[in-house]
């Protein structure tokens, strides 16, 4: 009858056959040791050579630092590698064996790494997936893969034959004095060991002691090995190394575990404002990518495919990030370019070329991942440090806000058209309005109507270079922790510009490195007074005289009372706000006292413009011009209401918006940057 | 075959769908991989997968020419289901997308809608007439809104219905839902729509509401060369020396952002006018590009 327990018993011996590196192995190890109940009166035997065991416990000892064990005969250039990670089946079996005070053995021969030399690994594509082997137990998932394990690559023959009946070997000599023992070893190996055990040969050879010659080693890996050998997503390795701590492993689902990584990703991501319908999307789109795929383990690759179509490239870039890192010891920058969705992030170099040395292992992984590690361009000079840290609006915000004031200003051009029907008075109008017409016969009241096409006869205004007010979301008249903040701009020598005027949460926090803090905040309504990237020459050569009267300057700023107390607003609006003043009509009149002719105000639906608003602009010769706010795409919309800054200590040139200084911004800093701002 | 079905105690005529022409489909596949997700489609069998999860409403975006049309297409053949598609205009009214009220000559019988007689020779009736989505729904086929950012917000707010678990379109005129027949055409209906985002700087955007409900969105962008050098192959049998010409043409004018649509009418173009005039390959393609690219 097939069960789905996640060992194989073999009289008093139960065997858990695992794949090295793949987490759920190690649950399974974590289920079988509590289903089977073991103590100080059983032993857990691991496939690794005796002499390896004390520097296998050094490098457990470290976990969840990752190390590698490496082997080696003096005067060789091969050396054996073996990867000590929470997600290597093996590893979790020392460990629990230390934890619970059971006797470990290791029973693998020993073997000198030039006898190795033969092993050569290949990735097989549609390796089923481990997943299966939790779902329904280690007998069922080790028939599935029965005749992957027994050729090469992963079965070489005479050597892993010599091997298991090493192994074999050890067990038969063991099993009388434990009352369990539960055997680690790699799937390749399981079947055959049990059938050495059921038909007993005679002992070709006896290695009771261990190889003097073979020295293990306890190191620091590289890059390659951290990423290759942590089960694909390194971020779920170490959420199962934290659920291990408070005794949840054996219940450990990779599936869900990604789930609500993603989803407090998206929690967290206050400056994008996912709604729950994109999270919703993302898990079902994942859900059928697995199903289909025959998988109940998530993939790195389809998890990003996933994100980038449901979310959007920042946040996919925030998640790739995150679920790359692993504790202290991965932190990711990008170390590759974002090849097509079809092919696999990364691809792996065969062995590390920069030590000259070859590295060989005892067993394959079939479905180990490939990376590429592309050289990184070498970073920009630094600047010359100054004494403060000096802020800068992210360039690329500002230039976005500039297309944005550039679309606001050709939907305010555009003519505007009405159409109106009424019912047919002896001209045909504009022509008939048939479905008018013909509805009316179903009312029992039938009749022509016609249509009259009015378009306003007052030319589209000429409207450039004047201020927009933008309020992204109606509130109450002051939200609790939002002030009034601007940006500047100009040069040294002219006096400082306020470029935009804006209400804003307190800043919050988004990275901080030594050299570098990136900060943003949630932005209710901002009016720009003019185009953020311009350079004071510029605004100059299209305001020419009139620039004090279009752009405010920072002297213009004074303590002004409104709705939510005192705040810094525009010396000339003083006189018209008070306390009972909301914060958009402190935006408003801000924009028309430095409005030329028109101010544009792009609003939702709901918003009124105040009748005192405009009589205020009409008793100054100016108009306000609405645009409609549903003429911006949802990810426009949510752009322009963060305003991302860097804190860094870079000497600011004469003028802030120094096109050359911006570029040395964006290059310096746009990979950091990619997870806020896409 | 008999389109018309009775809702509610109204005759109601079903659209037609699309006739999908046979076709090679070349290329997409991580296109067509990700929409057969987003429906639960089998990778393999090109079933649809039981599941007690609604399907996703994928969007297609991308510019005009890169296939996103064929891409629905290519999933009707593999589906082999019923198409049917709405093209999306400023004029759109909410109406279009459920019931219209249509003439019906008397002279045509009960159970079909004709338009041969001119509406003057004789007394007229009127009709009811589902839209192709009421009638994707109803039946159980897949719909696709073409150009789905250039509809007014109005028009679009019958979908808010549709693209949740509800599956169904109210029609304001005639005060009914219009919803699946049976179970199985409520498990089968599938949506999906395509959009040119280029567009949203002259305002063309879909709301919130139903940008949050057209998910996941599917890139689509113009093929790689292989691709279109394929894709010409296939449709236009040209000559290997004409395919060699296009390609030094196209190595050579790297800047040009070549759409499929463009690319056939140019090679297409270019044949003729070689056949006509009688110059080399290449002298044929430099000639007429420029009436095809605009430069």
């Amino acid at each position: 009858m097939q069960t789905k327990l996640p060992y194989i018993k073999h009289g008093n011996i139960y065997f858990v056959p695992i794949i090295r590196n793949h987490l759920n192995f190690c649950v399974m190890i974590q289920r079988t040791v509590r289903d089977l109940d073991l103590d100080k009166r059983d032993l857990i035997a691991v496939e690794l050579p005796p002499s390896s065991l004390p520097s296998f416990r050094e490098a457990v000892s470290e976990l969840p630092h990752i190390s590698v064990v490496i082997g080696s005969v003096e005067g060789s250039d091969i050396e054996e590698v073996m990867a000590v990670t929470p997600s290597h089946g093996i590893v979790e079996a020392i460990r629990l064996a230390i934890e619970l005070d059971i006797s470990i053995e290791c029973i693998d021969k020993e073997i000198a790494p030039g006898n190795l030399i033969n092993r050569y690994c290949i990735q097989y594509p549609n390796w089923p997936d481990d997943g299966l082997a939790l779902e329904h137990g280690a007998k069922w998932y080790l028939n599935l893969i029965k005749t992957q394990v027994s050729h090469p690559p992963a079965h070489i023959d005479p050597i892993d034959t010599w091997r298991e009946k090493h192994m074999a070997d050890q067990l038969r000599r063991r099993h009388p004095f434990f009352r369990k023992i539960l055997v680690v070893c790699d799937v390749a190996h399981a079947n055959p060991i049990r059938r050495f055990l059921s038909n007993p040969m005679f002992h070709i050879d006896q290695q009771a002691e261990f190889n003097p010659e073979v020295l293990y080693r306890v190191m620091e890996p590289n890059l390659k090995v951290l990423l290759g050998y942590l089960d694909g997503i390194p971020k779920i390795v170490e959420k199962y190394e934290q659920e291990r701590a408070l005794g949840n492993a054996g219940r450990f689902d990779k599936r869900k575990v990604l789930l609500n990584i993603i989803y407090d990703l998206n929690k967290k991501a206050t400056d994008m404002d996912f709604s729950i319908r994109h999270y919703q999307a993302f898990a079902q789109l994942l859900n059928n990518m697995l199903e289909v795929n025959g998988r109940i383990s998530p993939e790195f690759e389809k998890v990003m495919v996933a994100c980038q179509s449901c979310f959007n490239k920042a946040f996919a870039e925030r998640v790739y990030r995150h679920l790359l890192s692993y504790f202290g010891q991965v932190k990711v920058r990008r170390v590759s370019r974002l090849l097509p969705p079809n092919e696999t992030i990364h691809e792996i170099q065969g062995y590390v070329k920069d030590t000259g040395r070859i590295y060989v292992g005892r067993q394959c992984n079939p479905d180990y991942q490939k990376y590429e590690l592309i050289p990184l361009f070498p970073d920009p000079p630094k600047p010359p440090l100054d004494d403060g840290d000096n802020g800068i609006a992210w360039p690329p915000c500002d230039c976005f806000a500039d297309r944005m004031r550039g679309k606001a200003y050709n939907m305010a051009k555009q003519r505007k058209k009405r159409v109106k029907t009424f019912r047919f008075r002896g001209s045909l109008e504009s022509g008939l309005d048939l479905r008018r017409t013909l509805r009316s016969y179903l009312s029992h009241d039938p009749g022509l109507f016609v249509k009259q096409r009015l378009i306003k006869n007052t030319t589209p205004p000429a409207v450039e270079n004047e201020p927009i007010v933008w309020i992204f979301k109606m509130t109450e008249p002051f939200v609790p922790n939002y002030q009034f903040t601007c940006g500047t701009g100009g040069t040294h020598l002219g006096p400082t510009l306020i470029l935009d005027w804006r209400y804003t949460s307190e800043r919050k926090s988004g990275i901080q490195e030594s050299d570098l803090l990136v900060s943003y905040e949630k932005v209710l309504g901002m009016v720009t007074f003019c185009n953020l990237t311009g350079s004071a020459e510029e605004l100059h050569s299209i305001y020419g005289t009139k620039l004090p009267d279009r752009v405010p300057v920072y002297e213009d700023l004074t303590l002004i009372e409104y709705a939510g107390g005192w705040g810094d607003g525009l010396w000339q609006i003083e006189d018209r706000v008070n306390h009972k003043t909301p914060w958009w009509e402190v935006l408003l009149l801000g924009a028309l006292a430095y409005a030329q002719r028109y101010v544009l105000y792009i609003v939702p639906n709901e918003f009124e413009l105040p009748d005192r608003i405009q009589m205020i602009a009409a008793s100054q010769g100016k108009d306000f011009r609405r645009v409609s706010y549903s003429s911006f795409t949802e990810e426009e919309r949510q752009k322009l209401q963060v305003q991302y800054w860097l804190f860094g200590r870079w000497k600011t040139p004469e003028d802030s918006n120094d096109p050359k200084f911006h570029d040395f911004i964006i290059k310096r800093y746009g990979e950091k940057m990619k997870q806020f701002w896409s | 075959m008999n389109r018309t079905v009775t809702i509610e105690e109204k005759d109601i005529h079903l659209a037609k769908p699309v006739n999908v022409p046979p076709c090679n489909f070349i290329g997409r596949d991580h296109e067509l991989s990700l929409c057969k997700m987003a429906w639960g489609i089998d990778q393999h069998s090109n079933l649809l997968q039981d599941s007690n999860l609604p399907p996703l409403n994928f969007r297609l975006q991308g510019p005009p020419g890169a296939g996103k049309n064929e891409i629905v297409y290519e999933m009707a053949r593999i589906l082999q289901m019923n198409l049917y598609i709405i093209q999306g205009h400023e004029e759109l009214t909410p109406e279009d997308l459920a019931l219209l009220l249509v003439p019906l000559s008397p002279n045509t019988k009960d159970d079909e809608v004709s338009y041969n007689t001119p509406a003057y020779a004789s007394p007229q009736t009127l009709a009811l007439r589902a839209s192709p989505l009421a009638t994707a729904i109803y039946e159980g086929g897949l719909f696709f809104f073409d150009e789905i950012n250039r509809v007014p917000e109005r028009a679009l707010s019958p979908l808010s219905s549709v693209l949740d678990g509800r599956q169904a379109i109210y029609s304001a005129m005639t005060g009914i839902f219009i919803e699946p027949k049976d179970d199985q055409a409520r498990s089968r209906f599938r949506f999906c729509c395509a959009l040119n985002p280029a567009l949203s700087s002259t305002g063309r955007v879909l709301p919130d509401y139903i940008e949050q409900r057209t998910l996941p969105v599917i890139q689509v962008d113009q093929p790689e060369f292989e691709e279109l050098h394929d894709i010409l192959k296939e449709t236009l049998s040209p000559s290997q020396r004409f395919l060699d010409a296009f390609e030094r043409w196209y190595n050579k004018e790297a800047s040009i952002e070549l759409s499929v649509r463009q690319a056939i009418t140019l090679m297409s173009y270019a044949m003729k006018y070689r056949d006509r005039i009688g110059k080399t390959e290449e002298a044929a393609l430099e000639q007429v590009a420029p009436n095809i690219l605009g430069q």
